[in-house]
């Protein structure tokens, strides 16, 4: 499967000039996990990313005014892309390899077209079939 | 498979006078995204819970200055809690009948002993099925 066959919608995002209040906001009426922080509105291409993680341990933590604070200061540089023609089992590699629950998506101009998580690969059905095979097997005493 | 096998055990706790940038830096001391709410230090009977989630919708999201408010002001006062004798499968029940991703293990006096995250369950419940059914043709065999 790739990823372009996922059911992906273009994301919320933030500028890193925005304030943390702000960007709150946008997580909480959104109801989102992951804020991309973009370069432009007119070129979305993500330079980093927010969660409540970032807001509570970068900048509450440190003793920091959200209302004065901007995402540039606290957001998080670590975050992995695929493009739409990816597979989705690569996907899935990527995100176990280097330990992170979601992926960014650019499409060819770079600028950011969806977010994919690991409750959204098919992948995470084999993860747990994995183990059901494993009982399958013992069952039949094929591991004997 | 009991509960204490596979809580985190004695996890950071806070009072619900503790300032939230107090809470904030309990979580990056203890690497988590959960406090337990306490009713005091001695007794650490489980009154709510906070999470960076709350701090950041319920404070930062309304334009509330977090440096200002204390876990009270915002915990979540529904708690939820589970004995650290009780089965996994009867705390999977109480997290689903409650719809809660984490859970207050206490113990025989009511005191905060652990927390179970629903990740915790799903590591530990494949394994036990698999240790299980292993045993089972062993056994058998």
């Amino acid at each position: 499967m790739l990823v372009k066959e996922l059911d992906l919608t273009e994301p919320v995002v933030c500028l890193i000039d925005d304030y943390l209040n702000q960007s709150a906001r946008l997580l909480s009426e959104n109801n989102l996990k992951y804020l991309p922080v973009v370069e432009s509105h007119a070129h979305r291409n993500v330079i980093g990313f927010v969660t409540d993680k970032e807001i509570c341990r970068q900048a509450i933590a440190k003793g920091l005014d959200p209302k004065k604070t901007t995402v540039g200061r606290i957001m998080n540089h670590r975050f992995f892309t695929v493009g739409p023609d990816t597979r989705t089992d690569e996907c899935w590699r990527i995100m176990k390899e280097n330990d992170v629950d979601f992926l960014f998506v650019n499409k060819e101009d770079n600028s950011c077209s969806g977010i994919v998580t690991k409750d959204q690969l098919p992948e995470k059905d084999f993860f747990f079939d994995t183990s059901r095979i494993q009982i399958q097997y013992a069952k039949t005493d094929r591991l004997f | 498979m009991k509960v204490e096998e596979i809580m985190t055990k004695n996890p950071a706790c806070c009072t619900s006078d503790a300032k939230l940038q107090e809470v904030a830096q309990m979580m990056v001391d203890n690497n988590c995204g959960c406090i337990p709410v306490v009713e005091s230090d001695e007794n650490k009977k489980p009154i709510g819970m906070i999470t960076d989630r709350d701090i950041t919708v319920r404070t930062v999201a309304e334009g509330k200055n977090p440096l200002d408010l204390t876990a009270g002001d915002i915990m979540s006062d529904q708690v939820v809690t589970v004995k650290s004798d009780s089965s996994v499968e009867e705390c999977c029940n109480k997290m689903e009948e409650n719809q809660v991703r984490r859970i207050a293990v206490v113990d025989e006096k009511g005191a905060c002993c652990g927390i179970v995250a629903q990740a915790d369950v799903a590591i530990n419940a494949d394994q036990s099925k698999t240790a299980e059914v292993v045993q089972k043709v062993s056994s058998a065999s």
